[in-house]
This record gives C-alpha cells, structure tokens and sequence, in this order.
C-alpha cells in the first residue's frame, strides 16, 4: 500500500475514533473492544507488579476480616431503618388498605420518570395501584412486564449474529419481580389534589402532576386550581369520587409537598411571571429507596428482611485489579480482570467487604475500567447515617420512621484532595436546617457527622456500601462534602464486583 | 505475517512503558511529573521505521497503552494516530534523532495526548472550562520530563529487542 494512501486511512481514522471518543456509540465501542480483547493476554504481564502492589500481611488480613464484621453489622441496622422507613406513620393506613413492599431498582434507561421497582408479592400487585414512600406519593404503577407477551426472538442471519456477538442493543430484562411505576413528575401523570386548610381555612382542590416549567430543583405542576387566588399549603393527595377508580383514591390523604408561587423566568425576556406548582417531599431522581404499593386486601404484612444481606448473596463474583495504579494522573481507575462474560454491566459496584471500592465505568468482554470515587465526575446515590450519638431517639425501637437515615440524592466528585479525602459536589433538595430535628441537635450553625452509604435506584449498586464518613452543612447549597474513606479507598483488598445473574463466582462475604 | 512479530513486540513494549508510567505516577507518587513513556517510546520507534508503518505501529501503540488505562479506547486511537501521524510528517522535514528536535518533540507530543485526554474527560463528565485551563498549567511537568526521557532514554528506545526486520526498511 502506498505511503500517502496509508496516511490518508490514518487520518481518516484519527477523526473518526476523535468524534467516537467525545460521542461515544455502543456498537462500535463494543467492536473496538473485540479488538482489545489480545490485551487481556497482554495484561498479564503487569501480574508481577500487581502481585508486589496487593501482598497483604496476615495481621492486615486479620484486621480486615474483623473491619468486614462490623461494616455488615452496621450494614443491617441500616437495612433494618431503610426497609421500616416506606411505611406511614400510624393512622395512615386504614384497617381496608393493603400494602406490598417493593425495593427501587432504578428508573428505565429512556425515561426518568419511570421507576422500576422489584416487588415482594407480585401477584398483588395490578395496574394503577398508588405506590407511597412514608407519608408521600410516588406515583401509579403503570406496567408488569412479566405479565405482557415476550419480545420475539431474531429471526435474520445478522439479527442472530449481533445477538450472539453482544454488538446490538441489550433487550430489556425484565425479572418476574418487576413492575413499572409512572412517578407524579411524568409529563401525562394527573393526580387529583387539595389543601384541606388553604389561607382562608377552606379547603381548595386542583390536579398535579408533570413537572411546572422552573430550572433548578423538581416543581410539579399545578393544574386547574378550584381558586386561582390560594398560593400556600401542604398538597395531599385527593381523587374525586365520580372521576377515579377505587384504586386511585387509596392514596388519599398522602402527602404530595408544598404549594408554592415561584418566579420563572421567561424565554427570551428580561422580566420573570410567577408559577403555581408544588415543591414535593421526595426526591424522585434518587431519594426513593423502598416503597409501598397500596392495594384493597387489606393485607400489611411487613417482609422481614432476609436472613442473607445483599452482601451476602450469589451476585458478587471474585475479582482482582489488574494494577493497581493508573497512568493518566488526573484519573482514578483501575482495569478489572472481569468483564461481560462474567456478567458485568456498566455501573456495577466493585467493593471490598461492605466498603464501596469503585463503579465499573465501561464493560469489555473479559475485563473492565473502573473508577475510584475520587475520578471526577464519579456518580452515586447516597444515605447518610448520623454519627451524632443523640440522633436515633432513645426508647424509640428501629420500626418508627424518625429512624430513617437521611436520603442525600446523588452526589458527584470532583476529585481527591492532597490530604487524602475525596471532594463531592452536592445540592441538596431541602436544606438540613429546615429539619426541627438537625436545629434542636446542632443548632444553625453546626454540621452533622455521618457516615456516607450507597442508596438504592441505581443499577449495579446495591443499597448500603460503605462509602465514607463526613460532615454535613446545614445549609441550603449547593455544598462541597469532604468524604474520607479508611486506607485512603484505594488499597481495598478481597475485590468483589457485582453482576447481573446469580452464582458467577462465589463473590459473596459468607464465601471467603 | 513478517511484520506481525515485530508489531507483537511493539505492543509488549508499549504494554511495559504503560506500566511503568502506571507505577510512577501513583505507586512512586510522581503524578504530573511522571513522564509519558508509552508517547517517547512511540515516537522513537517511529523515528526508524518505514513510513507506512507508522499508522499500524501507532495503532498496535494505542490498543497495548488502551490495555492499561481507563481512558476511553477511541481517545487513545486518535491520540496516539494523531502523535504517529505528526511524528511522520515532521520526519520528512527535520531528523528526529537530532537532540533537540526528539526532546521538543517528544515533550510537545506528551502535553498535546495529555491535553486532548484531559479535554475528552471534561466533555463527557460535562466539566466546566476552566479545568481544562488548569490541566493545560499541570501537564507542563509531565511535557518537561518526557522531554528529559527523550534526551536521556533515546539511545535506549532505539536498541529495544524484536523491531529489527521493520527497521530495516528506514529510508
């Protein structure tokens, strides 16, 4: 081939692989990565220099193994709150209402204002039943996948062959457990509401439901307001009698949040109008972590939870760092010695114990990158557990909802520091110092030490890894959090990452 | 076939200096002043081999040095052709092996695959400007002492076993 034309091709392909890497396609990132598969090979000659990197003492063994004990420990007090937190306070729930127990996996991958939940008892569950978090409205369950006609299989030479090669779009697995929930914040979602004591003590009725045109943090919309004047109130849900189904008025009397008139500015002018919406109590995108699904059986039985953690089950799988250190220095990765083939998707968790190491930031088929909390831009949907000894209130027992830990949302780092501790950047969705309770244990001024655990709703990840410790500001935001993690984070030892199928590898704490 | 021994030496070199730089920049703490080994020892392998390889040593270079980092594979691709390509063009106009030319070079290829990694970073964690701007001032350092390798390690890089049968056909 001659010169020129072989530098013309390089061009070419310089280009090209520049615009795939700002604007990543998945076919062909997943063709590039058959072309690295000779590296996995390759990647063992870095296996003496990760041997000298990973040698453990008996005695740092031994300290570890006695770590792993108390974070599993610390680990069910916290399942223990979080699973007792989706149910209402007494009185919520009449003697008629029912109540399944579901956990939030995550929202679907084209649309966030669909929640995908996996429910206990799915043969309770049906279409339109109210799903509830506390005291608050989620929203309707919309769809049960399980329930539906299965996708046809590829028929076409070239539909098999992308199948098998893993190059197409991955289906959508859907487990039997699963149902859809349409969240209060999507565009078609209408729920009937009211303030039962507006600022003239009468009651004033009206729809919410999408999100009301404000940036910033969620706003729902308002429709049809009974009077037009009314601009304050805690929202509840309320279904009109002659316009709903039995199903939709069990969630009477939930709350949704606070009406509010806000300003929002107008497109392409220099002046604001102000909007009628509702700032509701939960946070949709990452706060919801355990719900309930109303139904009329008059069933509340609480799932006790399993004997086995999370922690513990069939879907970690033995993994290692192929170094652990990273050439770029503005990075904080490291390449696992696991990829799809072993069940690994985009997302998964990577800890050690109960301690979140990493989330896997691209899958190859037999290896994968990961990155380290401190990779700027690392994501993830956080609990905070406070360490204030006065915080949990005594003489009441772990099923009252005050002992929730705190849903944070999702928080994004920007970096690790010189001394060690991993800066995240965070706004919150309500200010602590709005809480009685932060006000009456700190004061104004104060900041709230706790420790950081994943929260549920992302793929992957499950709920309660040990992230960190650090403090809270009580302020509105957005915050900076400082996050320190034991041994720095980035010497974990005994690797275990997460996969999407059961029994890939004898990964779970119980096993080593 | 015959070329295929020395590309497999190609990316087992790049694989090690990829290592290397792995080691010095987080195990030894060096960060930004950890040369960039997989860049120097690319462009002084494409200073004696003949020119149509210059694309297929850069690409066998990016998929080794793709082996060992979390960067996304594509950047490195473009990157490293990028590096190949201009490493190319300027032999036809200086020689490489000259003491000056290989450390500018070397060290101006280092800051610019540094940069356009870091800039890749920043589009897709939706970073604002500025800490592009900062990252251009911090890998001044890792320039300078890639620069240094190339001064020093030169005559190294040009002795390393298995490249031999495409080195013949230098011009």
């Amino acid at each position: 081939m001659a010169p020129s034309r072989t530098r013309t091709i390089g061009f070419v392909t310089a280009i090209a692989a520049g615009a795939l890497a700002l604007r990543p396609v998945g076919v062909l990132e997943r063709v590039l990565d058959l072309a690295l598969l000779p590296g996995r090979v390759l990647a063992s000659m870095a296996a003496p220099v990760g041997m000298l990197q990973g040698r453990e003492g008996r005695a740092a063994m031994a300290a570890r193994i006695a770590r792993d004990a108390l974070d599993l420990e610390a680990h069910r007090a916290l399942e223990t709150r979080v699973r007792n937190a989706a149910w209402p306070q007494a009185g919520m729930l009449s003697p008629e209402h029912g109540a399944v127990q579901a956990e939030v996996i995550g929202h679907t991958d084209h649309d966030l204002d669909v929640l995908r939940l996996s429910v206990a008892q799915p043969e309770r569950v049906f279409v339109g039943q109210p799903v509830i978090a506390g005291d608050a409205l989620v929203g309707r369950i919309s769809r049960i996948p399980g329930r539906e006609p299965p996708p046809p299989p590829p028929r076409g030479f070239f539909e098999r062959l992308e199948k098998r090669l893993g190059l197409g779009a991955a289906a959508p697995n859907h487990s039997p457990n699963e149902v859809l929930v349409e969240l209060v914040t999507a565009r078609d979602a209408r729920i009937g509401a009211r303030i039962e004591r507006a600022e003239d003590g009468a009651p004033s009725r009206f729809v919410v439901g999408g999100l009301a045109p404000l940036a910033g943090t969620p706003f729902l919309a308002v429709h049809n307001p009974e009077r037009r004047a009314v601009a304050s109130g805690e929202v509840r849900v309320f279904e009109p009698e002659s316009l709903s189904n039995d199903l939709s008025r069990l969630a009477d009397g939930f709350r949704i949040g606070e009406l509010r008139r806000e300003a929002a500015p107008v497109p392409g002018a220099d002046f604001t109008r102000e909007v009628l919406g509702v700032r509701p109590y939960l946070d949709y995108e990452a706060g919801l972590h355990q719900v309930l699904i109303l139904t009329s059986d008059g069933v509340q039985e609480r799932v006790p939870a399993s004997e086995r953690t999370v922690l513990e089950d069939d879907r970690w799988s033995a993994a290692q760092f192929l170094l652990r250190a990273e050439p770029s220095p503005w990075r904080e990765g490291r390449k696992l010695d696991r990829g799809r083939r072993h069940g690994v998707t985009a997302g998964a968790a990577v800890a050690s114990g109960a301690r979140l190491v990493g989330r896997v930031l691209r899958a190859g088929l037999v290896m994968s990158d990961v990155g380290l909390p401190g990779d700027v831009g690392f994501t993830l949907s956080v609990l905070a557990d406070p360490l204030t000894p006065d915080w949990y209130e005594p003489g009441v027992d772990a099923d009252s909802a005050t002992q929730a830990p705190l849903v944070l949302g999702r928080i994004v780092s920007l970096g690790r520091e010189a001394d060690g501790a991993v800066a995240f950047a965070w706004r919150p969705q309500r200010a602590l110092a709005q809480s009685e309770r932060v006000l009456r244990l700190l004061g104004e001024q104060g900041a709230l030490p706790v420790t950081l655990w994943t929260g549920s709703g992302e793929a992957g990840v499950p709920r309660g890894l040990l992230l960190g410790t650090t403090s809270l500001p009580t302020g509105p935001g957005p915050h900076v959090l400082r996050v320190f993690q034991a041994d720095g984070g980035r010497a974990a030892r005994a690797l275990r990452v997460r996969t999407t199928a059961s029994g890939r590898g004898a990964g779970g704490l119980s096993d080593r | 076939m015959k070329r295929l021994v020395p590309y497999l030496f190609v990316a087992i070199w790049t694989g090690l200096a990829t290592i290397a730089q792995a080691v010095m920049v987080e195990t030894l703490g060096l960060g930004v002043w950890a040369p960039d080994v997989p860049i120097f020892l690319l462009v002084a392998a494409l200073a004696q081999l003949y020119k149509s390889d210059a694309v297929r040593v850069s690409l066998v270079a990016a998929l080794a040095r793709a082996t060992f980092t979390v960067e996304p594979p594509f950047a490195i691709v473009a990157g490293s052709l990028a590096v190949g390509l201009a490493a190319d063009v300027l032999r036809r106009l200086a020689e490489l092996s000259q003491v000056l030319t290989r450390a500018a070079l070397v060290g101006t290829a280092a800051f610019f695959f540094g940069l356009w990694l870091v800039f890749v970073d920043a589009v897709r964690t939706a970073s604002p400007v500025t800490s592009l701007v900062n990252a251009s001032t911090q890998l001044l350092p890792t320039a300078l002492t890639s620069a240094l390798l190339a001064l020093f390690a030169w005559p190294l890089a040009r002795k390393l076993p298995g490249l031999r049968s495409i080195e013949r056909r230098a011009f």
